[in-house]
């Protein structure tokens, strides 16, 4: 018996210290990279940002290109023209030169009927724009979506959702139509209903400019930069609050992305958080009428 | 006599473990566990400071900007909730040109000088604006003798850049928004 008994007691004691020096030592790398994960959520939340950013420049570019907005813009403010100078010529025949008035009535006909077509063709191209900047949209979330998931023991990041889209224009973006010179009582006209701003002479954005002769046809003129000195406006991200929704049936010139992205930090029963980013941003702007 | 003499030495472990488990917990967990908040606070002030001056580069004029920073308080004030103390910020506007080393910085609303804009001379340029904040970060326990990081708290410069979105021109004055 008493020899067991020594035999336990020369059982060596040290080396505890280690061991537990160890479990402390691992115990802190965890902690301290746990902790570390949870300050890359902000790295995480850039990075969806930042793809956030990128498909809304995508949706925005893809709006206006080859400045189909812009040339829309700019053939309406035209055909207003036509159509109020038309008017005028047909009464000036019916009233005082009635051996033109048959021809004066042709051309206001024409004038008005191309009116009409092109108010058709605008809101076709809203359509086709629409759902090129969406397909364009989806083209690139399709590339960039796999380089978001992250699969860590503490932290799982997962693929962001399928973007939201939604079109819209930009707060104190004007149209891109230079005021029209020419016609004097149409320039009156325009003043009298504010259409043109008095400083930048350009048409107000997102406006019906309807003409007091003839009230019945529909001249929307939309929101776009307007190229100054030949420069044209790049597209580029704005912020929040400069985003307006439309109301009417205008051309839209700013693309907003919202995207959601699902952050698992695998601690505790519901640790689940989803993260929302949002990216706007405006089409590249019009060019320069030649 | 035998058996006194062979008395266990069990109970003296346990005497030395208490003390050393101190000596573990005070002089190296608790200061390591300090240390490792300052990365958590670092990382997180990082991450706010780059988002903020992501918007600052998205504003309409450049004088805008600088306006905003600092009308701006939301920032500090969340800095401020994760423990971190901004002292001060500056806000500069970087201009790279074509040529590799060639840059300019614009401080305030100093204006760009047309080389450097763009479609001049020197471009096509790379336009960034750099924000850099003076932070104060503390250990979670702080007191005692000041030694920065470990009893009272780090002083650090955090650099945040993102590029300037809003490259046209002001149809009312003409001037490019880079310079307003």
């Amino acid at each position: 018996m008493i020899r067991t008994h020594e035999r336990k007691n020369i059982r060596r004691n040290s080396g505890n210290m280690l061991i537990l020096s160890g479990v402390f030592i691992t115990l802190l790398a965890v902690l301290a990279l746990v902790a570390c994960s949870f300050g890359g959520l902000f790295f995480v939340f850039n990075r969806i940002q930042t793809t956030t950013d990128e498909l809304a420049l995508t949706g925005a570019r893809k709006l206006n290109e080859q400045d189909r907005i812009g040339q829309m813009n700019n053939m309406i403010a035209r055909c207003r023209q036509l159509v109020y100078d038309a008017h005028k010529s047909h009464t000036y025949a019916y009233e005082d030169a009635s051996q033109l008035n048959q021809l004066a009535e042709q051309l206001h006909d024409e004038a008005r009927e191309g009116a009409i077509l092109l108010e058709a063709e605008r809101q076709k191209l809203r359509v086709v724009a629409v759902n090129e900047a969406k397909s364009a949209i989806t083209e690139r979330y399709e590339e960039l979506k796999e380089g978001h998931s992250l699969v860590l023991p503490w932290l799982k990041v997962a693929i962001p959702t399928t973007p939201m889209v939604e079109f819209g224009y930009a707060k104190d973006i004007r149209s891109n139509v230079a005021e029209l010179k020419g016609i004097d009582d149409l320039e009156m006209e325009d003043n009298k209903q504010s259409f043109v701003l008095t400083d930048s002479h350009l048409y107000k954005e997102n406006i019906d400019a309807k003409i007091s002769t003839d009230t019945e046809l529909h001249f929307r003129i939309s929101s776009l930069p307007a190229p100054v000195q030949s420069t044209v406006a790049p597209a580029r991200c704005i912020l929040a609050k400069q985003y307006k929704s439309l109301v009417a049936a205008d051309l839209p010139s700013v693309c907003k992305v919202e995207m959601k992205l699902g952050v698992d930090t695998g601690i505790g029963a519901d640790a689940h958080q989803e993260m929302k980013s949002t990216g706007i941003a405006v089409a590249t702007g019009g060019e320069k009428v030649l | 006599m035998s058996i006194t003499s062979q008395r266990g030495k069990r109970g003296g472990t346990i005497a030395e473990f208490g003390t050393a488990f101190v000596v573990l917990v005070v002089f190296f967990f608790i200061p390591l566990v300090n240390l490792s908040f300052i990365a958590v606070r670092y990382f997180i002030a990082q991450g706010l400071i780059q988002e903020y001056v992501h918007r600052l580069a998205q504003v309409e004029k450049r004088s805008d900007a600088y306006s905003m920073l600092s009308s701006d308080t939301w920032w500090k004030d969340f800095c401020d909730r994760c423990g971190v103390t901004v002292s001060s910020h500056v806000l500069k506007l970087q201009v790279c040109g074509a040529n590799s080393g060639e840059k300019i910085t614009v401080n305030g609303g100093a204006p760009v000088s047309t080389q450097w804009l763009p479609g001049g001379s020197k471009g096509p340029c790379v336009y960034t604006m750099d924000l850099f904040v003076d932070v104060n970060v503390p250990p979670i326990y702080s007191g005692g003798p000041s030694v920065p990081g470990i009893t009272s708290p780090l002083p650090l410069q955090i650099a945040a850049h993102s590029n300037w979105e809003n490259l046209s021109r002001n149809p009312v004055t003409t001037e490019y928004f880079i310079n307003e």
